[in-house]
């Protein structure tokens, strides 16, 4: 983890406000990510998790506030150097002409492609090490179409791995993942993290998950922040039944339900 | 797999060969492999002992014509597969944006004025405007409509087209007796291409296809969605106009010059998509040349092998429309299994 009161964190959020369709999607939400920390981003449907993740990626301006990549506004970070610095992976993604799993995992290297010539060898020995990472080697060849939703999924997040970067945003990586594959796939990423400095902010909609891997949550209500800090601090009770609506108990750091 | 776009090449060279030797009085292979690389070498030594018709018939009569050919199907196959990838819609083809129509319309309008300003070169240009005039509007209408998306450029397109079609009707109604001109010129063809109109042609695809290969792997990028795209640093709009642009020109100098030929963009991609996967460094290429041939293919059919010489135009359009079909039964079946 980071020293004390880190200076300048890896991402930063001041004062971010986004506005869709008259209403306010986040309002002046502040939020850092530091290197080497999984941050995790939950809260309820609507609540501004994937708006927040898009403003870190440099992808959607805020209509007040402000991104800071290490101190540096993220909208005069230039396309490519952003691309190699902050993975994103979308909630969704889109798949067509029957591109082979192989070849889709290799655009997450898309910003370290040279634009003319053939690609060259080692990067496709980046995408053999993402492939298995993801327990993807035996699907390589198969056309990303065929693939089912779960299987899909997986092969966008290894694209995300691919991609690299100081800083991974994943919006909802467990969707549609068996639970063998959803724990797989956030301990590659948290690894990410404790191994290679990375910074990972992650949205998630499973409470036990995001209890397993994150060593910080960040809890949205309505765009703006509910709860920020520890993961015990975070999903208590009373935050659970006031922001979800939902009883609970939390039992050795797990959270059951008790709606049933 | 690896060596589709040399053989592709190597075909392309063989068909213009034989497109040369072959017609109503045909060259032996020999004499027009001897003009061909005498006159393109500057080699004239070589032409010696060639009847001088021969060298007329192939350098001056059939080389302007096969040309043209080339340039129209390469234009047509690499614009198609753009606008596929583009648009993320494997029924896009050259003509999805209206170009076609606006091109079309543009003819028209000069045949039926009777404009004869430019000399031979009248209609092309008034097609060239109403290509471009139209892609115009599709662009504006989009931006107003929502954004530079697939969906809302698809839209734009198909509204503009079907206006401009109703328009060519129109102009072939006030044409009366006269509509058999017009009529021919939307068939398609290339009878009676001259150098300049060929050059017209040369030049889009000369254009555009630099522009096409820069932007190849955003490409394939983009066919992940516009998100996942923007995250991997592709700048989605720019490229997507720039590609569209390339394409539309390409298209617009096409039909320009041999009217709308169609179904070549449309099946050209798929048929090369099979040969070289669907990455786009290699489907670019060899949907030019795959359109190459298709179309040099036809033409040389029409003329040389067919007793009444059909326009290349409805030729495609007859072998396309089934061919089409059957692959995309083929594609159901398989998707059925997956």
């Amino acid at each position: 983890m980071v020293e004390g009161g880190a200076e300048r964190a890896l991402l930063e959020a001041r004062g971010l406000t986004v506005e869709r369709g008259g209403r306010a999607v986040l309002r002046g939400l502040d939020v850092a990510l530091a290197s080497g920390e999984v941050l995790g981003v939950i809260g309820p449907n609507g609540a501004g998790k994937t708006t927040l993740l898009r403003c870190l990626a440099g992808l959607q301006a805020p209509a007040s506030g402000e991104v800071l990549l290490e101190g540096r506004s993220i909208q005069m970070v230039p396309r490519r150097e952003l691309a190699r610095t902050v993975a994103y992976s979308p909630q969704e993604t889109e798949d067509r002409f029957g591109f082979t799993v192989r070849q889709a995992v290799l655009m997450g290297r898309h910003p370290w492609l040279p634009r003319f010539g053939p690609t060259p060898d080692e990067e496709w020995e980046g995408v053999g090490a993402a492939l298995a990472a993801l327990d993807l080697e035996g699907l390589a060849e198969r056309r990303v179409t065929e693939l089912s939703g779960g299987e899909k999924r997986r092969v966008a997040l290894a694209r995300t791995l691919a991609q690299g970067g100081r800083a991974v945003l994943l919006d909802e990586p467990a969707a549609g993942l068996d639970i063998r594959h959803a724990i797989l796939a956030l301990r590659v990423f948290a690894r990410r993290a404790s191994r290679d400095g990375a910074g990972v902010a992650v949205v998630l909609h499973d409470l036990n998950l995001a209890a397993m891997f994150c060593g910080r949550l960040l809890l949205l209500q309505e765009g703006g922040a509910a709860a920020c800090g520890p993961v015990a601090e975070v999903l208590t009770e009373e935050n659970i039944a006031r922001v979800f609506g939902v009883r609970s108990r939390m039992d050795g750091g797990h959270v059951r339900f008790l709606e049933a | 797999m690896r060596g589709v776009e040399p053989l592709l090449a190597l075909c392309v060279a063989l068909t213009a060969l034989a497109a040369a030797a072959a017609g109503a009085v045909p060259v032996p292979a020999a004499d027009a492999a001897r003009v061909l690389a005498g006159k393109l070498l500057g080699q004239e030594g070589w032409l010696a002992g060639v009847p001088a018709m021969s060298v007329a018939l192939v350098w001056d009569v059939r080389l302007p014509r096969i040309a043209c050919a080339l340039a129209v199907g390469g234009s047509l196959g690499l614009s198609g597969a753009l606008l596929q990838g583009v648009l993320r819609n494997p029924l896009a083809d050259s003509y999805t944006l209206g170009v076609s129509a606006g091109g079309a319309l543009g003819a028209c309008l000069c045949l039926l004025a009777g404009f004869t300003g430019l000399g031979a070169l009248s209609v092309p240009a008034w097609a060239l405007a109403g290509s471009l005039g139209a892609l115009a509007v599709v662009l504006l209408m989009a931006r107003a409509g929502g954004g530079f998306d697939a969906v809302t450029l698809v839209l734009a397109g198909v509204m503009v087209a079907a206006t401009l079609q109703a328009g060519i009707g129109f102009v072939k109604f006030l044409a009366g007796e006269n509509v058999a001109g017009l009529v021919f010129w939307l068939m398609g063809g290339f009878s009676a291409k001259t150098w300049a109109e060929t050059a017209i042609a040369w030049a889009g695809l000369g254009l555009a296809l630099p522009v096409a290969l820069a932007f190849a792997r955003d490409l394939d990028a983009l066919c992940l969605g516009d998100e996942q795209a923007a995250a991997l640093g592709v700048a989605v709009e720019p490229v997507r106009l720039a590609l569209l642009a390339s394409a539309a020109l390409m298209t617009a100098c096409s039909v320009a010059v041999s009217g709308i030929i169609g179904f070549v963009g449309l099946i050209v991609p798929h048929m090369a998509r099979m040969g070289v996967g669907p990455g786009h460094l290699r489907l670019l290429p060899a949907s030019m040349l795959g359109g190459m041939l298709l179309l040099l293919g036809a033409d040389t059919l029409s003329r040389a092998a067919l007793a009444h010489e059909v326009p290349v135009g409805v030729l495609t359009a007859l072998l396309g429309g089934p061919y089409f079909c059957l692959l995309f039964l083929r594609g159901r079946g398989g998707r059925a299994n997956g």
